[in-house]
C-alpha cells in the first residue's frame, strides 16, 4: 500500500541526509577489492605452487608461462594474500607472522642479486629445473624481489598502525607503479617494462597481484591520512605512463644500438630521437601540470563540498530539531523530505511519506483537487496558500482531522521548482480561542441580564417607597400594608439572586479532585435540608435508589445539580394537585450513573422549553419567584463533570435526567480490555 | 385627546401594581390592561387597541422586543403610543427599541406619574398630526 521511495532506503535516521555516508560507502567499496584481491593472491599462487610440485610434465613443456612465477613467488604471494584478508578482517598479530618472513626471504634474494652471491634460498622449495627454462632454475627475478620486499614492508607498517601513513602508502604507491607498467608492458608487448633490469622477467601473474595488493592498500583507508583518492589515482596513472614511455625510449635506443642503426640520418635533418626526447620531456610537463592542477582543483572542490556539507549539517540539524512540520515537495506534489516534527504531527513514519504524494496528509476535497491547486498555480501564478500563511486542515494517519497553520514558499532551482511548507499544529489555539469565545460571549450575556435582573427588584423598592409614602399621606393604611408586604418579597428575590449568582461564581472557579460519592445518603441530605422550605411538608417524596450506588466525580458539583433540581420540584409544585409527589430514582446504566427526578407540578410551557437551561429564564412566567439561574447552574455543573441535563415533559409534570459519568468505570475499562459491555 | 386605556405588558406582578398605582393616581378614569408576556399581549390586542402600551424587554416566552417584530408585522392599526419601561440603563436597548416607528418613548423603571404626562403629550400630538 505504502511504496517506500528507493531513493531513501536505509537513510531513514537522516531523511535530510548529509556527505559523509558517501566516503563510508566507496571505503567499504575499496574492503571488498581487498579481499577479493586476497583471495586472488591465495588462489593464483595455491595453483602455480602445485604445478611446481606436481609438475606434469605437459605442462612446462607446453605452458612455460605458468613457470615464470617461481614456486617461492608463489609461496610467498598465499602468504601476502592470506595477510591481506587478515589485515582487513583486523586480525593483525596473525598478519605480521606472516609478513616478517616474506620480508626476510624478499630482502635474502634481493641480497643474492646485489652481490651476486647464493644463499642457497632458490632451491628451498622445488629442486626441478626444466630444460627449457631461460633463467637459474628457482631464482626469483631481482625485479620481483624488490617488489617483494617494498609490498610486504608496506603491509607491515600497515598491520603495525593499524591505519595509512605516508610511508606504507608511498610503498604501496611506488610498488603498484612498477608493477602496472609491467602488466600494461605485457599487454602492449613492451620488453623492458616487465623485464626493467636486463635478465630479469617478472611473470603477468606476479605483476598483477602485487599490482591489486598495493592498490588496495593505496586506496583502503586513504582519506583518512587526508589524500584525495582522485589526486592518488591521477599520480598512479600518469607515474605509469611516464614509466612506459621511458621504457619505450630505452627499448628503442637498444635496438639502434643492436642493429647499428643510428636515426640520425643528417646532420640538418630533423633528429628523430631528438624529437621523441623533446616528446617525452613535453608530455611530461604537461601531465606534471595537469596533476598539479588536478590537485589544487579537487583540493579546491574538496573545501566546497565541506563547506556545503558543514552548511547542509547544520540546516539539518534546524529542521530536524525544529518544533513545526517541515516538508518539502516537488512541483508535482511529490514528497522529498520530512523531518521529524512532521511525522509526529501526522503519525506517518518517513519511510511512508517520502515518494508519496502531498495530497495523503489532506481531508477532502482537497486531496483530490490538490494536483489541480499546483497545476492551476504553475499556470496561473495566482496562489492560494503559497508565499502567505493560512489556516487548512491536515490528515492524520489514522483518518483524524487538525487545524494547521501552513506556510509555503516557493524554491526554484536550476533543474525544478520544490515547494517547502512549514506547518503548526494549531488545534490548542483553536480550541483555547473558541473556549475563550464561547466564555466571552456568556460573560457578555451574564453583564447584560445582570443589568436586567439586578435592577428590576431595585427600580421595583424605589416605585413601592413612593408608593408607600403617597398612601402613607392619604392614610390608605390598608393599602400600605399590602404595598411594603410587596416590597419584603420583592427584596427577598433579590437576595435569592444574589446568591445564586454567588453560587454560579463558586461553581464556576471551583477546582475540585474527583472523590466517591454515595448518591443515596447525599439526596437523603439535601432533602434535609430542604424540609423547612414552603410547601415541602405537601410533598409525597418515593426515593428509589440503592443504597451502595456510588460515583467517582466532583462531589460539590453532584450536589449543587441535585439540590438546585429537588428545590425546582418543589417550588413549582401544583397547589390544585390533590396529592403533590416528586420521585428521585438513580441506576448504574453502562459508564455512568442516571439520575431522574419526576414530579407532578406545574410543568414547563411548551414555548419555554428550548431554552429552558440558559441564564435567567424563569421556567413559570408570573410566578416570578425564580432567579432565572438554578437550571443554568445545574448545567454548568453537570457539563463541568463530563455529563449531561435533560428535561421532559410528562403527562402532568417534569421529567429532569442526569447522566454522570463514573470516573471509577472509565478507569476500570481502561485497564481491561477494549470489550464494551454496552449499555443496560 | 385624553388617554382612555393603557395595556401594560410586564412579567412582574410588582411592576404592574406599580403601574396601575401611578397611573390611577394620575388619572383613575384611565382603564388599565395586563398582560404577563407578549404573547398575552398579542391576545389581547387582536380584541381591542387601547391609546397605549407600556412594555417591559425583559420577560419569559416572549420578550418585549419579539412582541415589537409581531406587533409590527401582524397589525395593520397599532395603538398611538407604545412606550418601553425598562429596567436597563443600556443604550444598545434603548436604540434597538426606538427603530420601530410606533415605538414613541423610552423610560426607566419605577413608572413615574410624569412618564404618563409625557405619553399624554405624545398623544396630543399624534392626534393633532392626523387631525
Amino acid at each position: 500500500m505504502v511504496r517506500p521511495h528507493p531513493r531513501t532506503v536505509g537513510e531513514e535516521s537522516r531523511p535530510f541526509g548529509s556527505g559523509w555516508e558517501k566516503r563510508v560507502v566507496y571505503d567499504q567499496a575499496w574492503r571488498r577489492f581487498g579481499l577479493f584481491t586476497g583471495w586472488m593472491c591465495i588462489l593464483i599462487g595455491a595453483c602455480v605452487l602445485t604445478l611446481w610440485i606436481a609438475a606434469p610434465d605437459w605442462t612446462a613443456l607446453d605452458f612455460p608461462v605458468f613457470f615464470q612465477m617461481k614456486a617461492n613467488t608463489a609461496l610467498s604471494m598465499v602468504g601476502l594474500g592470506s595477510a591481506c584478508l587478515l589485515i582487513l578482517k583486523r586480525r593483525r598479530r596473525p598478519a605480521l607472522f606472516l609478513l616478517v618472513p616474506i620480508l626476510l626471504f624478499g630482502l635474502a634474494a634481493l641480497y643474492q642479486h646485489v652481490f651476486v652471491a647464493s644463499l642457497g634460498i632458490d632451491q628451498v622449495l622445488v629442486s626441478r629445473t626444466f630444460e627449457n627454462s631461460v633463467d637459474d632454475h628457482g631464482r626469483i627475478p631481482p625485479n620481483t624481489a624488490l617488489c617483494l620486499v617494498l609490498t610486504s614492508l608496506a603491509m607491515l607498517l600497515r598491520a603495525l598502525r593499524a591505519r595509512p601513513d605516508w610511508w606504507q602508502t608511498s610503498l604501496s604507491f611506488v610498488c603498484f607503479t612498477m608493477t602496472a607498467a609491467a602488466v600494461i608492458g605485457y599487454m602492449i608487448a613492451l620488453n623492458s617494462a616487465q623485464d626493467w633490469i636486463s635478465g630479469t622477467r617478472m611473470s603477468l601473474q606476479t605483476a598483477a597481484c602485487f599490482m591489486c595488493l598495493n592498490l588496495t592498500f593505496s586506496f583502503y583507508g586513504s582519506p583518512q591520512l587526508g589524500i584525495y583518492r582522485s589526486v592518488l589515482a591521477g599520480l598512479m596513472a600518469v607515474s605509469t605512463y611516464m614509466i612506459l614511455l621511458v621504457f619505450t625510449y630505452v627499448e628503442l635506443t637498444e635496438i639502434e644500438q643492436l642493429y647499428m642503426m643510428p636515426l640520425e640520418l643528417a646532420p640538418d635533418q630533423a633528429n628523430p630521437r631528438f624529437t621523441l626526447s623533446a616528446l617525452v620531456i613535453v608530455t611530461g610537463i604537461v601531465y606534471a601540470a595537469l596533476i598539479a592542477y588536478l590537485f589544487v582543483a579537487s583540493r579546491h572542490g574538496r573545501r566546497v563540498q565541506r563547506a556545503l556539507s558543514d552548511q547542509q549539517s547544520r540546516f539539518s540539524a534546524v529542521v530536524d530539531a525544529a518544533a513545526d512540520g517541515i516538508i518539502v515537495i516537488n512541483s508535482r506534489g511529490i514528497i522529498l523530505s520530512v523531518n521529524p516534527a512532521c511525522t509526529r504531527l501526522f503519525g506517518y513514519s518517513s519511510a511512508e511519506l517520502l515518494g508519496q504524494n502531498i495530497s495523503v496528509l489532506m481531508p477532502e476535497p482537497h486531496r483530490r483537487a490538490h494536483d489541480g491547486y499546483l497545476a492551476a498555480y504553475e499556470r496561473t501564478g495566482i496562489a492560494r496558500v503559497i508565499g502567505s500563511g493560512r489556516e487548512v486542515e491536515g490528515r492524520r494517519k489514522d483518518g483524524s482531522l487538525f487545524p494547521i497553520d501552513a506556510s509555503v514558499v516557493r524554491i526554484d532551482l536550476p533543474d525544478g521548482t520544490l515547494y517547502s511548507g512549514t506547518l503548526r499544529d494549531i488545534s490548542e489555539r483553536k480550541a483555547s480561542e473558541s473556549a475563550l469565545l464561547a466564555a466571552n460571549a456568556e460573560l457578555e450575556e451574564f453583564a447584560y441580564r445582570t443589568s436586567h435582573d439586578l435592577r428590576a427588584p431595585i427600580a421595583s423598592a424605589i416605585g413601592m417607597t413612593a408608593i408607600a409614602r403617597d398612601m402613607l399621606a392619604r392614610q390608605d393604611m390598608e393599602r400600605l400594608d399590602e404595598t411594603l408586604q410587596r416590597m419584603e418579597t420583592g427584596f427577598s428575590r433579590l437576595d435569592h439572586l444574589i446568591h445564586k449568582i454567588m453560587l454560579l461564581t463558586r461553581t464556576r472557579l471551583l477546582a475540585e479532585d474527583d472523590a466517591k460519592v454515595a448518591i443515596a445518603p447525599l439526596v437523603a441530605d439535601i432533602l434535609e435540608t430542604l424540609n423547612h422550605t414552603e410547601g415541602f411538608s405537601s410533598i409525597s417524596f418515593a426515593v428509589a435508589i440503592d443504597p451502595e450506588l456510588t460515583i467517582l466525580n466532583k462531589p460539590s458539583r453532584v450536589a449543587v445539580a441535585l439540590a438546585n433540581l429537588l428545590s425546582n420540584a418543589i417550588k413549582y409544585r401544583d397547589p390544585a394537585e390533590a396529592q403533590a409527589s416528586v420521585e428521585i430514582r438513580a441506576a448504574r446504566v453502562g459508564k455512568n450513573v442516571v439520575v431522574t427526578i419526576d414530579d407532578n407540578g406545574i410543568g414547563i410551557e411548551p414555548a419555554l422549553r428550548t431554552n429552558l437551561f440558559r441564564m435567567f429564564v424563569r421556567m413559570a412566567p408570573g410566578n416570578a419567584a425564580g432567579s432565572g439561574l438554578g437550571l443554568y447552574i445545574v448545567k454548568k455543573s453537570v457539563e463541568a463533570m463530563g455529563g449531561s441535563v435533560a428535561y421532559e415533559p410528562r403527562e402532568k409534570g417534569s421529567r429532569f435526567t442526569l447522566v454522570l459519568p463514573d470516573r471509577a468505570m472509565e478507569a476500570r475499562t481502561l485497564h481491561e480490555d477494549s470489550f464494551d459491555p454496552g449499555r443496560g | 385627546m385624553k388617554i382612555r386605556s393603557i395595556l401594560v405588558v410586564d412579567d412582574d406582578e410588582n411592576d404592574q401594581f406599580i403601574c396601575e398605582y401611578t397611573i390611577h393616581r394620575y388619572d383613575p378614569e384611565i382603564a388599565v390592561l395586563k398582560a404577563y408576556n407578549g404573547q398575552e399581549a398579542l391576545a389581547l390586542l387582536r380584541t381591542t387597541t387601547p391609546s397605549a402600551i407600556i412594555l417591559d424587554i425583559n420577560m419569559p416566552i416572549m420578550n418585549g422586543f419579539e412582541f415589537l417584530d409581531h406587533y409590527a408585522r401582524e397589525f395593520q392599526v397599532h395603538a398611538p403610543v407604545v412606550a418601553m419601561l425598562t429596567s436597563s440603563h443600556l443604550d444598545a436597548d434603548r436604540q434597538r427599541a426606538l427603530e420601530y416607528r410606533f415605538v414613541r418613548s423610552f423610560f426607566q423603571k419605577p413608572l413615574k406619574q410624569q412618564d404618563i404626562a409625557v405619553m399624554a403629550q405624545v398623544l396630543e400630538e399624534e392626534i393633532g398630526g392626523r387631525g
